[in-house]
C-alpha cells in the first residue's frame, strides 16, 4: 500500500477527521459556489423550517395618532378605516409591509442599482446601466420635487414610518432573507420614488432610436422607412383618437432625416417589450344594459409571484377609494372611488431620444455645445457587488441627458422624459376625491409627466379617454434616429398644451378604448413619432364591441377573455393562400389542413396556434432578421404578402415569398419535432408558450409551474408567456358602482404562507371575483372575516 | 444511552443555531468516550432529531418549506428533503465524535 504508506506520512487517518469536520462545518457556513451556506439555510431553530405564517393582529403601530381599522374581506384584501389621510398611508405602509416586505425592498434595489450588493456578479450588467442612465441622480431629483409638496409629503413619509413600524416589529424575516443571507435596511422616500421610476422606465424607458439608427446605417434611410412605416396600411389601422381630424400632416420623407450617426457600434439598447401592454375600454351609457357607462382595464406587466400590485380599500373622511396599487407605492393606482372608475394603458408615443454629442477629445469629457467647448457634470457612483470590490462609475451628465456610450470623440446620450419634474402621486391623489370623469381627467391632464399613458375615466353618465403625460411636440421625424445634439435642442422641452390635449370625451360612438396602439393617424396634427404597437387588440376589441347593440359587464368580461388571435385573423389566410406547397411531406399537408380549419382561438391545448406562431417566427427570419432586421411588424407582413407571390426582393428576401413561406413552415415543423418529438399532438401552446408566474427573484420552485393558460400576444386577452394580464378589473357605474376584479396570485407575498398563490387558478381560469367596497366601518365589521384594530402609539 | 444523545441533541435543536449538533456530539465524545465509540450512532441519533423537527416544524407549516427546499434543491419529491436533513445531522455529528476522538488520542491508527 503505496499511498498508506504514504498516508501514514502525514500522520494517518488522525488528520482526516478533523479535516473532514473543518470542511463540512465551512461548506455549512459559507456555501460553495451557487450554492448558499446550508446551515443558516436548513436550521431548524431559526431557519426556513421556524418560519412561520403570521396574521396581523390587534397591536399598537408606532407613529399612529388614532386607530386605523383593518377589515380583511374573504378574499384576503385589506380594508382601511382611519380617522386622517396620514394615519391611512401609515397603516397602508405597515400592512403591504407585513405581506410584502421583500418584493418592495427587490424591486426598488433594481433602479437603484443595488441588485448586485444582494446577488453578486450577475446582476453587474443592470446594475450598471441604471447608474450610468443617471437613475440614482434621477430618484434624488424627483424625491426633491415630490416632497417640496406638503400633501405629497406627509403621503409619502407616513406610508415610509408605517413600512418601518413593521420592520422595527417583525416577528421573523421573510424567508427570502434568510435565503439570501441579508437584512432589510430601515425603507426610504427614496425607495417609493425608485419604485415610480422602476415602472416610468420599463413603461417608457426604451425606444427604437438606436435599432433603427444602426439600420439606417446598413440599408439607408428609405428603406427602414419602408420597413417601418410611420403609418398603418388601411386594412389594419385602428387609433385612439380616430375622430381627431383637425389638420392633415405631411407624412415623414427621407429628406427629413439629413444626420447619419458617426457611432457605427451602437450597443444593442434593450427595445420596447410588446409584452407590456394593456387594455382599457369604456361603454358609455346609450351602448349599456345598465343606461350608465361600464369601464374595463387590464393591464399587462410581468407575470410573477407576489404580482405587482396590491389591492385594497381606502378610507378616511376626505375619500374612499378600491383598487390596486404598485407595491412599494402609497395609495390607489388604479381603482374606483364612489362616482368613478379610472384606469391607464401604456402610451407608446416614445419619450426617450437619443442623441450624438462631440468630445474635444477621445477621452475629454468637454463637449460641443452651441459651438462652445462645454464641460459635462460628472460624479462618480459605487456600485457595491457581493464577495467583490466595490466598482467605481463615473456618470457623465450633458445638458440633454447622461453618456451611455462612446467611441473616439463621439458619445451617445439618452435624452429622457423620466429626468424632468414629475407629480405623479399628486396626479392619483386628486382621482380619490374625483366626483366625475371631468374632476379625474383634469388631475391627471394637470400633474402627470411620464410615462404617457391613455387614461380613462367613466362616470354614470360620461366617458373619456386622454392620452395623458409629457406629450412632445416634436417636429417630423425627430426621435426616428439617433441625432444630432451639437445645437443642444431638447425634442423634448416643448409638450402639446394642456388645451390641445389628446383626449376623447363621450363620442357620438359611446366607447373609448386603447390597447397600446397608435395614438392618432395620419390626419393629426401632431408628429407622435413611430413607437406604438400594432392594434391586434384593440382591433379585437373594437369588434366585439360592435357585435352587440347594448353590452354588460359580463360581457366586457368575456371580453378580456377573449382569445381570438388577431395575428392569425390578419395574416393566416394569406399564408395559406400563397405557400407552394410542393414537397411538403403528408404529415406536413396534414398541418396545413388543420390550420385551415382552426379556429384562431389560441387555446392552451390546441397545437394550430404553435404551428402557426412558429411558422410565422421562422418566415419573419428568412424574410428580415437573417440581413439583421428583427421587430418587423406585420403591417409591412401584410403588405408583402399581397404582392405577386412570385416577386422576391433581392436585399431582404433570398426566395419568391410562396417559396420562402414553405420553407419557414418546414424550417418551424423541424424545430418543432426537435423541441417536443415527432408527434404533433404534444406540441401545444401550452408547452409552446410555456406561461407562469415565477418567484419575483426567480427562485426555482417558489413560483408556480408551467400553467395551461389559454390567449397569445395578439389576442385581446395577452399572453406573451413572461407578460400578460396581472390586474383585471370591470366596473358597472351608477348610483352605486359594482366592481370586479382579478389579481393573479393574490395580496399574500410570503413564499411560505398558504395564501402565497391564491387564485392562480381563478386567474387561468379568467375568472373575477365581486369587489367587497364597503361604505363604512359598520358594513366592514358586517361583511369581513376579520378586523384588526391598529392602535395610536408614539413614536420611540 | 441512544435516548439519552437523542434528548441531548433535542435540546439543542430547539435552544440555538444547527452547529449546537457539532459542539454537542463533540462534546458527548469528550464526556462519554466508552459510550460514542461507535459513532456512527451518535450521528443516527442527531439524524433522527432532524429529521423528526424538520417533519414536524413543516406540517406545522402546511407542508411548504419542505416544498420550497425541493425547488431550490430541484428534488423531485419534497420528502427527500426529510432525507438530505438527516445526512446533514449525521455527517456533523459524526465528523465532530470522530475529530474530537482523534484528538483525544483515543482513535488508534490500523493499517
Amino acid at each position: 500500500m503505496v499511498n498508506g504508506d504514504r498516508f501514514k506520512q502525514f500522520g494517518g487517518m488522525k488528520y482526516v477527521w478533523p479535516l473532514a469536520l473543518l470542511l463540512w462545518v465551512g461548506f455549512l457556513t459559507f456555501g460553495v459556489g451557487p450554492l448558499p451556506p446550508l446551515g443558516r439555510l436548513l436550521d431548524l431553530h431559526s431557519g426556513l423550517w421556524a418560519h412561520r405564517p403570521h396574521g396581523l393582529t390587534d397591536q399598537p403601530v408606532e407613529g399612529l395618532q388614532k386607530s386605523v381599522f383593518v377589515a380583511w374581506d374573504p378574499l384576503g384584501v385589506p380594508h382601511f378605516f382611519a380617522d386622517n389621510e396620514e394615519d391611512l398611508y401609515r397603516a397602508q405602509g405597515f400592512v403591504m409591509a407585513s405581506q410584502r416586505l421583500f418584493q418592495m425592498d427587490l424591486s426598488t434595489r433594481q433602479t437603484l442599482g443595488r441588485l448586485s450588493e444582494w446577488v453578486g456578479d450577475k446582476t453587474l450588467a443592470m446594475d450598471r446601466f441604471q447608474i450610468q442612465f443617471g437613475m440614482r441622480d434621477m430618484i434624488a431629483d424627483t424625491e426633491k420635487s415630490y416632497l417640496s409638496d406638503p400633501a405629497n409629503r406627509r403621503m409619502i413619509e407616513s406610508f415610509v414610518a408605517g413600512v418601518n413600524a413593521y420592520i422595527g416589529h417583525m416577528p421573523s424575516l421573510p424567508p427570502e432573507y434568510t435565503l439570501l443571507g441579508v437584512k432589510p435596511e430601515p425603507f426610504t422616500a427614496q425607495r417609493v420614488i425608485a419604485m415610480d421610476k422602476l415602472l416610468t422606465f420599463s413603461l417608457s424607458g426604451r425606444s427604437f432610436g438606436t435599432y433603427l439608427t444602426t439600420l439606417q446605417q446598413k440599408f439607408g434611410t428609405a428603406k427602414v422607412l419602408d420597413l417601418f412605416p410611420e403609418h398603418l396600411p388601411k386594412v389594419f389601422e385602428d387609433y385612439i383618437f380616430p375622430e381627431n381630424s383637425r389638420e392633415l400632416r405631411r407624412p415623414e420623407a427621407p429628406e427629413d432625416f439629413p444626420f447619419t450617426s458617426h457611432l457605427k457600434k451602437i450597443p444593442a439598447f434593450p427595445l420596447p417589450n410588446p409584452g407590456k401592454g394593456s387594455n382599457n375600454w369604456a361603454v358609455a351609457g346609450s351602448r349599456s344594459v345598465t343606461g350608465h357607462s361600464l369601464f374595463a382595464n387590464d393591464t399587462h406587466l410581468g407575470y410573477s409571484l407576489p404580482n405587482i400590485w396590491y389591492e385594497s380599500q381606502l378610507q378616511c373622511p376626505e375619500f374612499n377609494v378600491y383598487g390596486v396599487s404598485l407595491v412599494a407605492i402609497p395609495g390607489i393606482v388604479n381603482g374606483l372611488n364612489s362616482h368613478v372608475a379610472w384606469g391607464p394603458t401604456n402610451g407608446t408615443t416614445s419619450v426617450l431620444d437619443w442623441v450624438e454629442v462631440e468630445f474635444e477629445n477621445e477621452t475629454s469629457t468637454r463637449y460641443k455645445l452651441k459651438g462652445q467647448w462645454v464641460e459635462a457634470k460628472v460624479h462618480l457612483e459605487h456600485l457595491v457587488q457581493r464577495g467583490a470590490p466595490t466598482e467605481n462609475i463615473s456618470v457623465v451628465w450633458t445638458e440633454l441627458g447622461p453618456v451611455m456610450h462612446r467611441e473616439g470623440r463621439y458619445g451617445l446620450v439618452a435624452n429622457w422624459m423620466g429626468r424632468h419634474q414629475n407629480q405623479e402621486l399628486k396626479a392619483l391623489r386628486g382621482l380619490y376625491t374625483a366626483k366625475d370623469s371631468r374632476e379625474c381627467a383634469l388631475s391627471l391632464k394637470t400633474f402627470w409627466s411620464a410615462p404617457i399613458q391613455n387614461f380613462i375615466c367613466a362616470d354614470a353618465d360620461h366617458i373619456s379617454i386622454a392620452h395623458t403625460g409629457r406629450v412632445p411636440e416634436r417636429k417630423i421625424g425627430e426621435g426616428r434616429f439617433v441625432m444630432d445634439g451639437q445645437e443642444g435642442h431638447d425634442t423634448l422641452a416643448e409638450v402639446i398644451l394642456p388645451s390641445e390635449a389628446l383626449e376623447l370625451v363621450d363620442p357620438p360612438s359611446g366607447i373609448v378604448l386603447s390597447a397600446n396602439q397608435k395614438a392618432e393617424g395620419p390626419h393629426s396634427k401632431h408628429y407622435l413619432g413611430w413607437d406604438y404597437e400594432e392594434p391586434f387588440r384593440a382591433l379585437g376589441i373594437r369588434r366585439q364591441l360592435a357585435a352587440k347593440d347594448k353590452l354588460s359587464a359580463q360581457d366586457m368580461m368575456s371580453i378580456q377573455n377573449d382569445i381570438h388571435d388577431m395575428a392569425a385573423d390578419f395574416l393566416l389566410a394569406r399564408m395559406l393562400r400563397a405557400i407552394n406547397r410542393q414537397s411538403l411531406s403528408a404529415e406536413q399537408l396534414a398541418g396545413l389542413e388543420n390550420l385551415e380549419k382552426w379556429n384562431l382561438k389560441a387555446q392552451a391545448a390546441n397545437v394550430e396556434t404553435t404551428l402557426f406562431k412558429a411558422w410565422l417566427s421562422q418566415f419573419k427570419k428568412r424574410l428580415a432578421e437573417d440581413a439583421g432586421v428583427k421587430d418587423l411588424r406585420v403591417a409591412w407582413l401584410l403588405d408583402r404578402l399581397a404582392k405577386n407571390p412570385k416577386d422576391s426582393d433581392a436585399q431582404f428576401l433570398p426566395a419568391p415569398v410562396d417559396i420562402s413561406l414553405r420553407d419557414a413552415y418546414q424550417a418551424a415543423w423541424q424545430s418543432l419535432v426537435e423541441r417536443f418529438g415527432s408527434k404533433p399532438e404534444a406540441w401545444t401552446w401550452e408547452r409552446y408558450n410555456a406561461a407562469s408566474l415565477p418567484h419575483v427573484a426567480r427562485l426555482p420552485g417558489w413560483g408556480s409551474a408551467i400553467l395551461p393558460l389559454d390567449g397569445s400576444g395578439e389576442s385581446v386577452r395577452g399572453n406573451h408567456g413572461k407578460h400578460g394580464p396581472t390586474y383585471k378589473a370591470v366596473v358597472e357605474l351608477g348610483d352605486t358602482p359594482k366592481a370586479w376584479m382579478q389579481v393573479p396570485g393574490g395580496n399574500e407575498g410570503d413564499p411560505l404562507n398558504p395564501d402565497f398563490g391564491r387564485f392562480v387558478t381563478d386567474w387561468v381560469k379568467g375568472d373575477m371575483h365581486p369587489v367587497e367596497f364597503y361604505k363604512d366601518l359598520n358594513e366592514a365589521k358586517r361583511r369581513a372575516v376579520r378586523v384588526v384594530e391598529l392602535k395610536a402609539a408614539g413614536v420611540k | 444511552m441512544i435516548l439519552f444523545m437523542i434528548g441531548v441533541f433535542a435540546l439543542g435543536t430547539w435552544f440555538s443555531p444547527w452547529w449546537s449538533t457539532v459542539v454537542l456530539a463533540g462534546l458527548m465524545a469528550w464526556v462519554l468516550p466508552e459510550q460514542t465509540k461507535r459513532a456512527w450512532r451518535v450521528g443516527m441519533a442527531a439524524a433522527l432529531v432532524w429529521i423528526a423537527f424538520s417533519y414536524v416544524e413543516d406540517a406545522v407549516n402546511s407542508g411548504l418549506v419542505s416544498q420550497r427546499l425541493a425547488g431550490l434543491f430541484g428534488l423531485p419529491n419534497s420528502g427527500l428533503v426529510y432525507l438530505i436533513m438527516g445526512f446533514v445531522g449525521f455527517l456533523s455529528a459524526f465528523l465532530s465524535v470522530q475529530s474530537v476522538r482523534v484528538w483525544k488520542g483515543m482513535l488508534s491508527v490500523k493499517s
